[in-house]
């Protein structure tokens, strides 16, 4: 429900905190002295992304895994999926969906071309729980993200061998002890609790199993496999040196795109993409294909920095970028040999970086129109993290419709921002956002609107541009820039919003970040190691 | 297989923890809204025709315009402004009903919580009885409270409760507690699936169930356990998460229970059509008046057939930019920007009650005995603003269709002359349903009163 109350029109808003006069345009300064006190442990849910890589990787990758709508969805707080899975249980309907889902995955997994996988020893007959228990266990372990207890087990290889008996057919019994793990809170929320520190009274250690989920979870966005687990079993992750090892390894799979991909997807806010509202007479190029190729578009220019260790900064300016042969028609640019193919844009090209991106520039748009107060804020809050206030309320939000003297957005907003008391935040979003008015509520290029040239100028907090181009580069040599990567990818890491207690940390990793050229890789490599991902103190 | 054997009266361990309303930020170990039984037991038994109470919630997105929506004559037969014109249509061929016999429309109320989030402090106020606090609601939902007092008192169903939407969303204001959305089902297939899939029984059926449904029980059983060994080990927060998943265990097990039992229902004859496996949105518009027709047509049969007490429906969301109609711009676009006197906005929203309506009277043409499955609900239709442009949550709207058994006045408009607390409504709704309450809401929302113009005397 928060991604609803937050996601306003700010039509008009004033606020204290709009004031201009505290914002840090300095680098990152010294290695802070602060020091860390870690935030509690909280149990995660599994995004439908991770049930989906979790049963691929525990039954073969073949398994058709039910559809989004048939699974718990994921909710956003704070902007964030990963943050809500922090606070999310699992609703009345979940449960259900859970269950359908799990028999349908046993169904398959015990069908004549997964189950020799899967089913090592051979059953003496419908009833046989030393069988079952012998199929079970390993699947419990990659699973659970660790051993099953005895508890566990015995329950699965019961429930396994009973129904085997009363259905006269051992795997059809077997899949209702697969069903039993699949509906397991052990396996639907991450079980990161954390084990006592003596050295440090009050704190705590994730365990070599929960680093293991933690990392796999980050960097892949898919449980630990086999080789983690491994590692996790004789205590290679219980020190920073074995985490960062295994660490490298991850980060050197073709897998480590997925968490790259995560990444980028949580830090932007793309996954309103998938209903995107746009009018079709005014859009005429708009189709259900476009919101998600448009998201593909960004993605793989965050992975291409990842992969080519890029400057993250120069996601704001690069020419750079990679299109299907839709995306190309509508930045009517010559489409790339195959779909997904790089495409440099022109030097005299408008379009740079990610504000030149359809994906920023749809989403963060009205259906028909373009939204300067939306794009600024998305600049200010997931550029920047400056976080923008709910507009107040009891106040008349109508802009002016189009008039002789007023025919263009930006002149019937300044005419919007003669009330000073709107003015003072308006100024802060639509200052910014104006400078991307030459792209249209989709995202092409215009020169004028309703006849009138389209004038992109405007400031960041002082800092002059005249138009998108020179908007994105001053976005890239803002400092707050760097910084606010380095939170988004850490909220992304932890599951929650960086707290005091973390400051001291994320100026660290900013710092580092600073002087290691900006390398995305180099930055989820330092957070995994750091004693803020490693350490926990008890829920209350 | 002791398991096995329905367990009525069985009093939710999670309805006792947080069987409060407008307590605190934390759900369990507070004071508990003393709810009951009124004093004839009527929570859990029946109307004249022996069928329960139903309560509902039909909610849309983005609010209303006063001047186009407040009646100017009150009392019963009260006019309709062009917002509210929906409620009596005569199409030829088409639409044809007037359902404002069985509507009441409630104004000049206020929704007093502080008004900090535009479009959440609304249904936060009404539906929570408190403002939002870290983004959340304080407690339990309005309409999770009644299911809570329903189960309570063993008048609970197949299904606690079912959450339907029709704009393609996963939020909804039906909230087990702070954090703990219940999301509501927008795909008509899945709907049918839930319900009236091939485990679904018809009145007079008593074949013997597959064994599959008994094992099954018996893994909800053995992972309730496993959930129940995992709490000993988390902190608070994560303990109150777990249960919640413990419950929504416990509730498919009596899910399982009830199927075994054929429901008794006059009205309930046969399964509804299955609807199509989709529905494309058409030139980037979705078809809201084709899902929410054939979505209330299922919910009409889930209701006739017993299988539920307690549904809400999102129309459309806060804060939605839904292209309806042929309109030129988003709802909530056009809320705030469009000028004066905003005729899309009033089209869209005449759109939206002329959809309240056809559920209205859908439930109204469910004959059971001597009355209408309409006459046995409380259907509460609302949104999360009054006036959209301004965010404001005074003069809130508020319909109520049906009389919960002759508990309640129908068709009639009640204005309120001095402003009065909004949270009188949903205490007088609770209470025309037999559950009894010391109060509604906390702070300035808090109160103790009934609105006595909407009480049947």
């Amino acid at each position: 429900m928060k991604g609803r109350v937050r996601a306003g029109i700010l039509a008009c808003l004033v606020l204290a905190s709009c004031r201009a006069d505290d914002i840090r345009v300095d680098g990152p300064g010294s290695m802070g002295a602060q020091a860390l006190v870690p935030a509690p442990s909280a149990l995660r849910r599994l995004s439908v992304v991770q049930y989906t890589n979790a049963i691929h990787d525990a039954f073969g990758a073949d398994i058709a895994v039910p559809g989004r709508s048939a699974l718990e969805p994921d909710v956003e707080a704070s902007g964030y999926l990963a943050i809500d899975a922090s606070s999310v249980t699992i609703s009345h309907r979940g449960v259900t969906q859970y269950e359908s889902a799990a028999y349908n995955i046993a169904h398959q997994a015990m069908d004549a071309t997964h189950r020799a996988a899967l089913v090592t020893c051979a059953p003496t007959g419908s009833f046989d729980p030393n069988c079952a228990q012998i199929a079970l266990a390993p699947l419990g372990r990659r699973l659970f993200r660790r051993p099953m207890d005895a508890a566990d087990l015995q329950a699965a290889s019961e429930l396994a061998a009973t129904a085997g008996q009363a259905l006269g057919d051992f795997y059809a019994g077997l899949e209702f002890g697969i069903a039993y793990l699949l509906q397991s809170p052990r396996f639907l929320f991450r079980e990161e609790i954390g084990v006592d520190d003596p050295a440090v009274p009050g704190e705590r250690l994730y365990d070599g199993y929960e680093m293991a989920g933690r990392l796999s979870f980050f960097l892949w966005n898919a449980p630990p496999d086999a080789a983690l687990l491994d590692a996790a079993a004789v205590g290679e992750l219980d020190s920073a040196d074995g985490v960062r090892m295994a660490a490298e390894r991850l980060l050197d799979d073709p897998r480590a795109e997925s968490g790259i991909r995560e990444i980028a997807y949580e830090w932007l806010g793309l996954s309103g993409l998938d209903d995107l509202v746009k009018d079709t007479t005014v859009y005429t190029q708009i189709s259900p294909e476009v919101g998600p190729a448009a998201r593909e578009e960004t993605l793989r220019g965050v992975v291409h920095a990842f992969a080519t260790d890029m400057d993250v900064r120069d996601l704001m300016t690069t020419h750079d970028t990679f299109l299907d042969r839709k995306l190309a028609s509508i930045y009517r640019v010559r489409a790339p040999r195959t779909d997904w193919g790089m495409v440099t844009f022109d030097a005299h090209s408008p379009r740079a970086g990610l504000l030149g991106q359809i994906s920023i520039l749809a989403l963060n748009a009205h259906p028909i129109a373009t939204s300067p107060t939306l794009r600024g804020k998305f600049i200010r809050e997931r550029l920047l993290c400056d976080p923008v206030p709910h507009p107040p309320v009891g106040v008349n939000t109508a802009i002016p419709a189009p008039s002789p003297g007023a025919l263009t957005l930006r002149s019937r907003l300044l005419a919007h921002q003669q009330v000073e008391y709107c003015a003072t935040c308006h100024r802060r979003l639509d200052g910014i956002g104006l400078g991307l008015e030459a792209f249209d509520g989709l995202g092409r290029f215009r020169d004028a609107e309703n006849g009138v040239p389209i004038d992109a100028s405007g400031n960041v907090d002082g800092r002059v541009f005249r138009n998108a181009l020179e908007l994105g580069q001053t976005i890239h040599d803002d400092p707050r820039f760097a910084e606010c990567v380095v939170r988004q990818a850490f909220r992304v890491a932890t599951g929650h919003m960086e707290t005091e207690g973390e400051a001291g940390t994320v100026r660290d990793l900013w710092l580092d970040f600073a002087t290691h050229g900006y390398s995305l890789r180099r930055l989820v490599e330092e957070i995994v190691v750091s004693d803020a991902f490693r350490r926990a103190t008890p829920q209350p | 297989m002791a398991s096995w054997l329905p367990r009525r009266n069985r009093i939710s361990r999670r309805a006792l923890l947080r069987g409060m309303l407008g307590g605190s930020a934390v759900a369990v170990g507070l004071p508990a809204l003393e709810l009951f039984l009124n004093e004839s037991g009527t929570a859990y038994a029946d109307c004249a025709s022996g069928m329960p109470t139903v309560f509902g919630i039909f909610y849309w997105g983005n609010g209303m315009i006063p001047d186009l929506w407040n009646p100017t004559t009150t009392g019963p037969g009260y006019d309709l402004p062009p917002m509210l014109s929906g409620l009596r249509k005569s199409v030829m061929g088409g639409d044809n009903w007037d359902v404002t016999p069985k509507v009441s429309v409630v104004s000049g109320m206020r929704v007093l919580t502080s008004n900090t989030s535009p479009h959440g402090s609304g249904p936060a106020g009404l539906f929570s009885g408190a403002d939002l606090v870290d983004d959340t609601f304080i407690g339990p939902s309005l309409d999770q409270v009644i299911a809570d007092g329903f189960a309570a008192s063993g008048g609970d169903k197949r299904f606690h409760s079912i959450e339907i939407g029709v704009e393609r969303s996963t939020s909804s204001w039906s909230m087990t507690g702070p954090h703990m959305v219940n999301p509501p089902e927008c795909d008509p297939f899945g709907l049918y699936t839930r319900i009236f899939g091939p485990e679904f029984r018809l009145p007079g059926d008593h074949s013997a169930p597959p064994p599959q449904i008994a094992l099954r029980h018996s893994v909800l059983d053995a992972v309730g356990a496993q959930a129940r060994r995992l709490e000993s080990r988390v902190g608070a927060a994560d303990r109150a998460r777990l249960e919640q998943h413990y419950e929504g265990i416990r509730a498919l097990e009596l899910q399982l229970e009830r199927l075994a039992m054929a429901p008794v229902a006059p009205a309930c004859v046969a399964r509804p059509d299955m609807p199509a496996m989709d529905y494309p949105d058409r030139e980037g518009r979705p078809q809201m008046q084709a899902i929410h027709r054939v979505m209330v047509d299922m919910m009409a049969i889930t209701l006739a057939c017993d299988q539920t007490r307690v549904f809400s429906e999102m129309f459309s969301q806060p804060v939605n930019n839904t292209l309806f109609l042929d309109a030129p711009a988003g709802h909530h676009e056009l809320t705030h920007n469009e000028v004066d006197p905003q005729p899309q906005v009033e089209r869209i929203v005449t759109f939206i009650l002329g959809e309240f309506a056809y559920l209205v009277n859908k439930l109204d043409s469910v004959v059971e005995g001597g009355s209408t499955l309409l006459d046995r609900c409380a259907i509460l239709g609302t949104t999360d603003v009054s006036y959209g442009r301004t965010h404001s949550l005074e003069d809130y709207p508020m319909l109520i269709a049906g009389n919960a058994c002759g508990t309640l006045r129908s068709g009639l408009h009640y204005q309120s002359p001095s402003a009065e607390n909004a949270s009188k409504v949903p205490l007088t709704i609770m209470n025309a349903l037999g559950l009894v309450t010391a109060g509604y809401g906390t702070g300035a929302a808090h109160t103790t009163d009934m609105l006595s113009a909407i009480q049947a005397t």
